[in-house]
This record gives structure tokens, C-alpha cells and sequence, in this order.
């Protein structure tokens, strides 16, 4: 492998098979569930854990998350702290545990986050400008602006419908090699995404993720101690991050966002390259957010995804594995923990876990965390052990 | 998109003291925004300093109404479900002429919206209230236009029935909020008031036993603050209650900061009369009464 110095390594993950209803249930009973099976899968006693990385809780816990979530699972960390970039939370967090390893804080970290889903689903009362300034014309929702993001590509770069649609029939085709998928057993091709229902145009029904139930968890801890544990260690090699807005209108650009510089910083420090990635675990809310990754990943020239998508097999066997596990369009988004489905499926791969859907001899990954409106950013360069 | 825009029931903007004037210019007609006098960039939205240079000399101007559509969308499935009876309608990213790029509504069909074209400002009456929408340079009409002179056409046809009310005429998505801290007294005033002697409110060893664990005061100690609200801040002096509909789902204990909150929901044109959402928060934010009330407003204010 590279010379690229280890500045952390994941050696447990948990994962709960996604659900699309959980009436009675709790977010935190969720966290313990996945939590368990993360600290269970590093091979550490829950007395290990001393740092806690958590989401923030919506409808459940609007404050004090850190302290409630610690109480309920017997922690007492020495470092706690809200992680709150939406989709880019789970990979947010890896590299903020890392640091506080390094800092000499704490020695491991467990990053969870999960959530429940009932029929109405909790809604936090905003009172901030996208709710001011938005919401009245008639946006509500992520729905309507990342159809304004794949307009602006589309209008900007002539990127047509099937180009978006052939990402979403990828996503559905990986998921057929993972039985823990929503979509598991229901494949869709580019016809059946374009035969969907508009929803805000030009973004079909099935170009956009299925909320589901479900829970994410890692622990993350030095790469020596990793080197000790049960399980193949996973090292952090490099990581970026940018934030450049909240609301659609108020973008710096509508067709390449703040993962391009977190993406080039992640890529200096591990010292690697787009091309050198055994695995692609691009953040996919919706199809527009990984045409724009994969272009400002440097993978394809701005505009090209479409024509990339189509010369590469992303496959686990193929030239340019891209979201293995299904995505979380072929997935499902468990809320806020659906970004993390990226990190444990790149731990997966590179520990020689995925059974079923093993990338052959998987050395390095590139991970990718999206919040919001294309506006929170993290990127991940992750490596196997040598 | 056939629905009366005017009629619906879509949420309308969280307005502060801040952005105030933005609003009162889009309900005349008009697009405000700020222009820095330090480095002489436009700003929408306001802000109290300017976003690029953090000067806080920024003043109103008002802007071209003139811009291009940056991006747009034909929304089948509306975010809120008060937007359905409009769908399928158009939301634009409208970047203006002075530079800020702003969300706005596109009064037009989607054949008639392409990337990259002049708009112009179309105020149009949505849920109520007049917002800065646009349409394309070219087309011609729109749909409930509102003439720059500011008078809507339909005030001319309705009656005012908020004329002398002290506050004037509330607007939809106006709030309010007003916090104190319950005491042992209040307790004591309401039983003097009412002869409620419920023991959760006096025997400690009792209440603490029970399912609230503390001391509690009444309901009505809870539910005042919000006759506090509609009387003296929104809708202001003259307000009682028609009808209310309220829950109280936690109980308020003696030395806990509450927080009131009424917003305006509805509005009739005819009769000085309004919806209003209520909800009183404890010092944690949970809810401990919520629901909604209609309110009248006596017009008292001296001709």
C-alpha cells in the first residue's frame, strides 16, 4: 500500500437491517441495538468505549443528546460530542473521533447514529431563513432542490434524463447482491426509472432514496490498537470537509459542490488518487448527487458523468465498484445513519467481509458524505491494513 | 395549475423585526433588499452585516424586479401538503439583476421556462398574503397580478373589518412569544379565583407521588400566558378568545420558565377575526400545551 500514515483505524462496525416502519420503538433503543454489535464486532468491552459521537435527535432528543445517549448505554465518556452535517454526519464523525484520538482525549469511539420511522415523522419547527425565504414560495422539502441542481446540469451541460436514471439502475442492480437491502429482489432498470412518477421535475420517483428505519455504528480507535483487536483494522489515510450553505438559492454553484475541495484535500493527505480507488462509496441521496461526486471527484471532465456511467461496470466485479452495498438508493436512507451505510460498506470491502459482493483484493476506498442541499461536505480516503 | 393561489393554505414566512420591511414591500408590490455600503455588494437575504465584508452599514434599496432563471422545477409532489390543490406548479431559482440569487415562485407553465431567461417581478397573492414572484419577461399576463400601486383588487370588493383594531391587521405567519417563570402564588391567586384546591397543587408528598412527580400548577396558570399574548402582543389590545382547542400534554411545575407562542394561521378580510396556532414550551422546549384558537379583536382605537 501507499506510504500514507494511518491517522485512525475502525475496528468494529454494527449495522441493523432497514425497516420501513417502527411505531413504539425509540431512536435511542435503536442506538443501543447497533451500537452492541459495533463494539461486539471490534472484539472491546463496553468499559473500552470512551468517546461518543451521536446525530442529532429530531422530535426525541432536542438537546443533551451526547448525555442522554451515554446514560442510556452505560457509557461515561471522556469525549462526547453532536455530529450535525446531515448525510455527511457519518463521515464527519470519523475523522473528528480520530482526531480526538490523536489529541489524546480518548482512545475509542463509538459513532452512531439511527433512527426510528412512524407514519408522520417528526418535524422540527424551523425558524431560520430557508424557512423565512423558501418554504413560502412553495420548496419545501430536499425534494424540489436537488431537482433544481439536476435541472441546472442538465441545462448547463446537456446531461439527459437516462444519464441520471442509469445511476439509480446501478444502485438497484448492486442491491440484488445484499439481502439486507430494501430493494433486495425488486431490480429496476433505466426504463422503469424513467416510467416512474415525476416528482419535481426532472427527478423521477426512483431517482430518489426510500426513507427506512434502521442504525449505522463504528468504532474508531489508533491504528496500534486496531492492529490488536479481532477484526482486520480499516485506517483513516485522509479526510476533507467543507460547508458552504444551507438553502439551494444561496449556492456557490448548482453543478459541482463543497466535496470537490474536501475530495482534493482527503486525496492530499492520504497522498492517493481517484484512480488508485479499489472502491467509490459515493453518497447517493438522489441520482444528481452522485453524477455531480463522480465529476468532482475528478473521475470524469465536469458534465461527463453520464458517458463515464456508461464506459464503466460499477459492480463489485467491475472496473469501477461504485456503492456495492446497493447505495442508499438501492438500500434505503435510514435518515441521518444512511450516510454512514458508505463507511461500513468501504470497512466491509476492505477488511475481505462482503460476502457475496467481495471487490477482488480492495486496497483503498473513497468515501463520501452530502448534507442538506449539496452543502455539507465530507470525504474519507480509507485503506486496508497492509 | 388551476387552484386559486390566493386560497391555499401554504405556510407563510417566519417574519422577524429584521426582515419586516422585505415583507411590508412585498405586500405593496415591491422587492427590497440590502445593498452594503462598505463594499457595495447586494444582499438578499437581510442580514444584520453584510455576508461578504461583515460591515454592518447596510442599507434598503429597492431592487430592478429584473433577473434570469437560474434553475427550475415542475413540483407534481408538493414538500407541503398545503401547496397540493396548486401542483403541478413552477419554483425558480431567481438570480437578480443586482446579483443575490433568491427561491421564488415562476408564475408560468413549464413549457414557457428555460434556463437562462429574463424574468420580471410578478407579485402574486399566494395563501393570503402578496409574495415576489416572477415570470418570464415575455409572457404576457399573469395570474392574480397585483397592480404597483399597492391596494390589492380585492380590498376594494371586501369590506376591512380590522379598520380601528389598536395593532392593525395581522399577518399570516406573524408570531409572538412571551416567557415568566411560575410560582407557589400563582397557584394561590387561581385557587382565590376559582376554588380549586386540587391537592396536586398543595400537597407536596402527594403530587411528588404521583404520575407528575412535582408540585404542579393549574392548567390555567399554563393557558394564561397565552391570554397575555393575544391581548397585549398579536393580535394586541382588544383580543378574546371564540373557541380554542388545546392539550395539555405536560404539566407545569412551580419555578419552571414557560414560554408562550401564538403564530397567525388565518386571517378574514371581513371580520377582525383569526386562526392562531398556540403552544406554551417549558425551560427544556417540551411541549406542555399545544393547539390552535380562533380570536377576535375588539377595534378600540380612539377614531
Amino acid at each position: 500500500m501507499s506510504a500514507a500514515r494511518s491517522r485512525g483505524a475502525i475496528a468494529g462496525i454494527g449495522e441493523l437491517k432497514p425497516v420501513r416502519r417502527t411505531e413504539g420503538r425509540t431512536t435511542l433503543e435503536m442506538i443501543a441495538e447497533v451500537s452492541r454489535l459495533a463494539v461486539l464486532d471490534a472484539g472491546l468491552e463496553p468499559g473500552h468505549i470512551d468517546g461518543l459521537l451521536v446525530g442529532p435527535q429530531v422530535g426525541e432528543t432536542p438537546q443533551h443528546v451526547p448525555a442522554t445517549v451515554a446514560e442510556y448505554l452505560g457509557l461515561k465518556p471522556d469525549m462526547a460530542n453532536v455530529v450535525d452535517l446531515g448525510g455527511a454526519s457519518g463521515a464527519g464523525m470519523v475523522w473528528r473521533a480520530a482526531a480526538a484520538i490523536e489529541a489524546g482525549m480518548c482512545e475509542a469511539v463509538l459513532c452512531v447514529l439511527a433512527n426510528t420511522r412512524e407514519e408522520v415523522p417528526a418535524r422540527s419547527p424551523n425558524r431560520n431563513p430557508i424557512r423565512e425565504f423558501d418554504v413560502p414560495f412553495g420548496a419545501s422539502g430536499a425534494n424540489i432542490s436537488y431537482a433544481l441542481l439536476m435541472q441546472a446540469h442538465m441545462a448547463e451541460h446537456g446531461s439527459k434524463p437516462e444519464d441520471f436514471a442509469a445511476v439509480a439502475a446501478w444502485a438497484r442492480a448492486n442491491a440484488q447482491l445484499n439481502p439486507d437491502a430494501i430493494f433486495f429482489g425488486k431490480p429496476a432498470g433505466v426504463d422503469d426509472v424513467l416510467a416512474s412518477p415525476m416528482v419535481a421535475s426532472p427527478l423521477h420517483l426512483l431517482e430518489i432514496v426510500m426513507p427506512v428505519a434502521g442504525g449505522e455504528a463504528v468504532v474508531v480507535v489508533s491504528a496500534k490498537r486496531a492492529r490488536q483487536l479481532a477484526k482486520p483494522a480499516v485506517h483513516l489515510l485522509g479526510a476533507g470537509e467543507k460547508v458552504t450553505h444551507r438553502a439551494v438559492s444561496q449556492a456557490p454553484s448548482l453543478t459541482s459542490g463543497p466535496l470537490k475541495p474536501a475530495i482534493v484535500r482527503a486525496f492530499v493527505q492520504s497522498g492517493t488518487s481517484a484512480d488508485q480507488m479499489s472502491l467509490l462509496s459515493l453518497y447517493d441521496c438522489y441520482t444528481i448527487m452522485v453524477a455531480a461526486t463522480i465529476e468532482d471527484a475528478g473521475l470524469c471532465a465536469p458534465g461527463q458523468f453520464g458517458r463515464w456511467v456508461r464506459d464503466h461496470d460499477l459492480g463489485h466485479a467491475g472496473d469501477a465498484p461504485l456503492n456495492p452495498h446497493g447505495g442508499q438508493l438501492g438500500f434505503g436512507q435510514p435518515d441521518l445513519a444512511g450516510g454512514m451505510t458508505h463507511v461500513v460498506e468501504a470497512v466491509r470491502q476492505l477488511r475481505g467481509d462482503a460476502t457475496g459482493r467481495q471487490i477482488a483484493n480492495a486496497k483503498l476506498a473513497l468515501v463520501t458524505g452530502n448534507g442538506a442541499t449539496m452543502s455539507e461536505a465530507t470525504a474519507l480516503v480509507l485503506g486496508a491494513d497492509q | 395549475m388551476s387552484a386559486d393561489l390566493d386560497l391555499l393554505k401554504t405556510p407563510g414566512p417566519t417574519i422577524t423585526a429584521l426582515t419586516a420591511p422585505f415583507w411590508q414591500a412585498a405586500a405593496e408590490g415591491r422587492l427590497l433588499i440590502q445593498s452594503c455600503e462598505a463594499c457595495g455588494k447586494a444582499v438578499f437575504y437581510p442580514r444584520p452585516i453584510c455576508p461578504h465584508c461583515w460591515s454592518d452599514h447596510l442599507a434598503w434599496c429597492e431592487a430592478s424586479g429584473r433577473g434570469r432563471l437560474k434553475s427550475f422545477s415542475v413540483v407534481h409532489k408538493p414538500g407541503h401538503p398545503g401547496w397540493l390543490p396548486a401542483a403541478p406548479y413552477v419554483v425558480g431559482l431567481v438570480e437578480l439583476d443586482e446579483g443575490p440569487t433568491m427561491l421564488s415562485f415562476i408564475v408560468a407553465d413549464e413549457a414557457a421556462c428555460a434556463v437562462g431567461q429574463p424574468l420580471v417581478l410578478a407579485p402574486t397573492r399566494i395563501g393570503g398574503r402578496v409574495l415576489p414572484a416572477f415570470k418570464p419577461l415575455a409572457a404576457a399576463g399573469s395570474i392574480t397580478p397585483l397592480n404597483h400601486t399597492g391596494n390589492t383588487p380585492m380590498s376594494t370588493e371586501t369590506k376591512d373589518g380590522w379598520i380601528g383594531v389598536i395593532k392593525g391587521r395581522p399577518q399570516v405567519g406573524a408570531f409572538a412569544e412571551r416567557s415568566r417563570r411560575t410560582r407557589l402564588e400563582d397557584i394561590e391567586a387561581f385557587t382565590e379565583m376559582t376554588g380549586d384546591r386540587n391537592p396536586l397543587h398543595y400537597d407536596k408528598a402527594l403530587a411528588e407521588a404521583s404520575v407528575f412527580g412535582k408540585l404542579i400548577v393549574q392548567g390555567g396558570v399554563t393557558s394564561g400566558i397565552l391570554n397575555a399574548l393575544v391581548a397585549e402582543d398579536l393580535p394586541g389590545p382588544g383580543t378574546v378568545f371564540l373557541e380554542v382547542g388545546w392539550k395539555f400534554v405536560k404539566a407545569v411545575g412551580v419555578d419552571e420558565m414557560i414560554t408562550g407562542r401564538v403564530e397567525i394561521k388565518e386571517v378574514r378580510q371581513d371580520k377582525p377575526i383569526c386562526k392562531i396556532e398556540t403552544s406554551v414550551r417549558n425551560e427544556a422546549g417540551d411541549i406542555c400545551l399545544t393547539g390552535t384558537a380562533t380570536v377576535f379583536t375588539v377595534p378600540l382605537a380612539k377614531a
